[in-house]
């Protein structure tokens, strides 16, 4: 069965069906907003928005990292958190697309592969980096790296995918 | 938020709005042990949870050690397991 981000039923393993409401999306009236994702990037797939909102967590902490608050997390540990989700994300989406026979997977696939190697080659520049001041400037380019790829793919391209993947019932 | 240690482990027992507002105090929590520290993250009183609260998840991972982290998730209700599971934590903390 289908069914929005917001609101929806869902089954668990003990098959107990039960209403579901994205606890993220009822928190967003606070401060929390401040890591949030601009709903615009909301398309309406419960699983591929949920993992969106995990990427603009991380991007906003990359930006967080570089303001070295007091609740800051170092930027080298942020970019390791980075890495790893983005692998996680983008291969849920390459099983989707496998799973579905989704016709446009080899483009859509080009598409990840260049968010793989921008952030892989930006990290290396950033282990590179001969000075703090050189580093910081590195994490800044990811970020903005990262905010660009998010908006262009996100809006455009994986909109075109989730709606296939609903029309095709599937909810990872 | 409460915080306790017992020996290599660090229990955490997160509150009912898990999310920006307690960054501090878990980031407080969460950094700076040593190598090998064990964590219990008690989501019993986890009503709530934002995507922040979800990065911070993907931090202690990596500041306590990556693959070789020792997280495990204990107590959450049904529809913040449902959540974990979309994020797709389920393979990369042990959930029980
Ligand atoms: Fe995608």
């Amino acid at each position: 069965m289908l069914y929005n981000s917001l609101v929806g039923r869902v089954t668990y393993a003990e098959e107990q069906p039960v209403e579901w409401v994205n606890p993220i999306r009822t928190m967003r009236v606070t401060m929390d907003q401040l890591f949030g994702m601009p709903a615009h990037f909301y398309l309406g797939h419960p699983t591929i928005d949920v993992q969106h909102e995990v990427l603009f967590a991380l991007y906003h902490e990359v930006r967080h990292a570089l303001q070295e608050a007091d609740d800051s997390f170092e930027v080298a540990d942020v970019f390791l958190g980075l890495n790893l989700y983005v692998a996680t994300h983008l291969q849920f989406e390459e099983e989707a697309m496998f799973a579905t026979g989704y016709p446009d997977a080899l483009s859509h696939r080009m598409g990840h592969q260049d968010l793989r190697e921008g952030i892989h080659t930006l990290y290396e520049e950033f282990l590179n980096a001969s000075s703090l001041e050189e580093s910081r400037t590195v994490a800044a380019r990811i970020a903005v790296f990262l905010y660009e790829w998010l908006e262009n793919h996100i809006a455009k391209v994986d909109r075109v995918l989730c709606r296939y993947l609903l029309d095709h019932a599937f909810e990872g | 938020m409460n915080v306790s240690k017992e020996g290599d482990k660090v229990l955490i027992r997160l509150p009912k709005l898990f999310g920006f507002a307690v960054r501090s105090e878990f980031k407080q929590a969460t950094v700076g042990n040593p190598p090998g520290t064990k964590f219990q993250l008690d989501f019993h009183e986890v009503e709530r949870m934002d995507s922040s609260a979800l990065g911070m998840l993907l931090l202690l991972r990596e500041t306590s050690g990556g693959v070789a982290s020792d997280i495990v998730i204990v107590n959450s209700r049904p529809e913040i397991r449902k959540l974990l599971q979309l994020a797709n934590f389920h393979n990369l903390f042990k959930i029980q």
